[in-house]
């Protein structure tokens, strides 16, 4: 029991003596920090305190830089979408002209003027004409999506199909009209079709498809290259079917010339 | 995309080729070309197609048909399948999804829509 004893108040007395040691050293700590610290630990200080404003700084030059690089990158992205943009483009003027001058078909260089503008331009209702020799008169050559089909032969006196067909004038409704009854006479889109100054057809364009709401860039671009390209090509077309049809009657001629009478 | 084939099935020559201009931009792709529904699914069973990019209005055999019957064949029930249309409508585009098509596109394209169609449908199939 009382060696129990004599353990217990040794431990206590060393307790003590710990503590006391402890409170001394605080007490000296907190001394030195009251008065300013010694010329040591003020050289730590002044020495942290330029480290710090040495890692603002840098920080503050990093982030201007992450700004910057921020900046190029979106620069980058909008190029990029410009130049996806332009490809797309060229892609579709690349398949629209070689498709319309693979063939020397003019039924053919047709259909591919009506893919044109359903599979690429998005029209739901069009039509076709050929400007004949007189004045304002138009021969309708192809129609798509038209409730009603149209005369052989139509006269438009005024509006834009007269503007597009004697004087060249394009034409483009905007905003475009809600959809509803079509009136061959108020196309939303009128496009000549021209060699040089000599206007040879029109493209009426009277509906979108549904999902199209509006003329779009490339649309432009679309109709820009079919009133050159397209009119080449039915014009090229049209001239190979009347000399082919022309030398066949020729040849048919000379056979009954050239057969021995009988 | 090495080593993939995409069976383009497309009545118009024009968008034919505009379908295969556009997908040749996927890296190492091959692209196979059908006039309509019978001559893809002739296609179908002569090559390893990985995709089939579909119009609907075609003659002999249109693309819904042609998507029915993909669907209906189990060696190629699985086999991705992209309608391209000028059927733009709401109630097309579900009939087109409903019959086992994985996307529906109207016309006129993107391309660039296109191209991330065909790439995540790729990706999903072969994960």
């Amino acid at each position: 029991m009382f060696s129990r004893a004599r353990v217990f108040t040794e431990e206590l007395l060393r307790e003590n003596e710990r503590l006391r040691f402890r409170i001394a050293g605080l007490t000296r700590g907190a001394a030195g920090g009251a008065g300013g610290g010694t010329g040591e630990a003020g050289d730590d200080v002044a020495e942290l305190r330029a480290r710090v404003a040495a890692l603002t700084r840098e920080r503050d030059d990093l982030l201007g830089r992450f700004e910057q690089v921020e900046a190029m990158n979106r620069n980058f992205a909008e190029r990029y979408e410009e130049i996806e943009a332009q490809n797309n483009q060229l892609a579709n003027l690349y398949v629209a002209s070689y498709q319309l001058h693979a063939t020397l078909t003019f039924s053919e260089v047709i259909d591919t003027v009506k893919e044109i503008l359903i599979n690429l331009v998005g029209a739901d209702a069009f039509a076709l004409f050929w400007v004949e020799g007189t004045k304002g008169l138009l021969r309708t050559e192809a129609t798509e999506g038209l409730s009603r089909s149209l005369p052989p032969e139509v006269r438009f006196k005024g509006g834009p199909l007269a503007g597009a067909a004697e004087r060249g004038e394009s034409y483009y409704a905007d905003p475009l009209p809600p959809p509803g009854r079509i009136d061959p006479a108020r196309p939303i889109a009128c496009i000549p079709l021209r060699i040089d100054d000599r206007i040879i057809g029109v493209v009426a364009i009277y509906r979108l498809l549904a999902q199209k709401a509006r003329f779009t860039p490339i649309d432009f671009e679309l109709f820009t290259l079919l009133a050159g390209h397209a009119a080449t090509a039915l014009f090229s077309s049209k001239l190979y079917q009347q000399s082919e049809q022309k030398l066949s009657s020729l040849q048919g001629f000379l056979d009954m010339l050239t057969a021995p009478s009988p | 995309m090495s080593d993939t084939t995409l069976l383009v099935v497309e009545d118009s020559p024009t968008m034919r080729q505009l379908l295969a201009f556009t997908l040749k931009r996927l890296q190492g792709c091959r692209i196979l070309e059908a006039v309509d529904g019978v001559d893809a699914l002739k296609k179908l069973t002569t090559d390893r197609v990985d995709m089939v990019i579909t119009d609907i209005n075609m003659p002999m055999m249109d693309g819904l048909k042609l998507v029915a019957l993909i669907r209906g064949n189990p060696r190629m029930k699985e086999l991705p399948i992209v309608i391209v249309t000028t059927e733009g409508a709401d109630e097309d585009r579900k009939r087109g999804l409903a019959l086992g098509a994985n996307a529906y596109i109207p016309k006129p394209i993107q391309p660039s829509d296109l191209l991330k169609t065909v790439t995540s449908l790729l990706e999903t199939s072969r994960s």
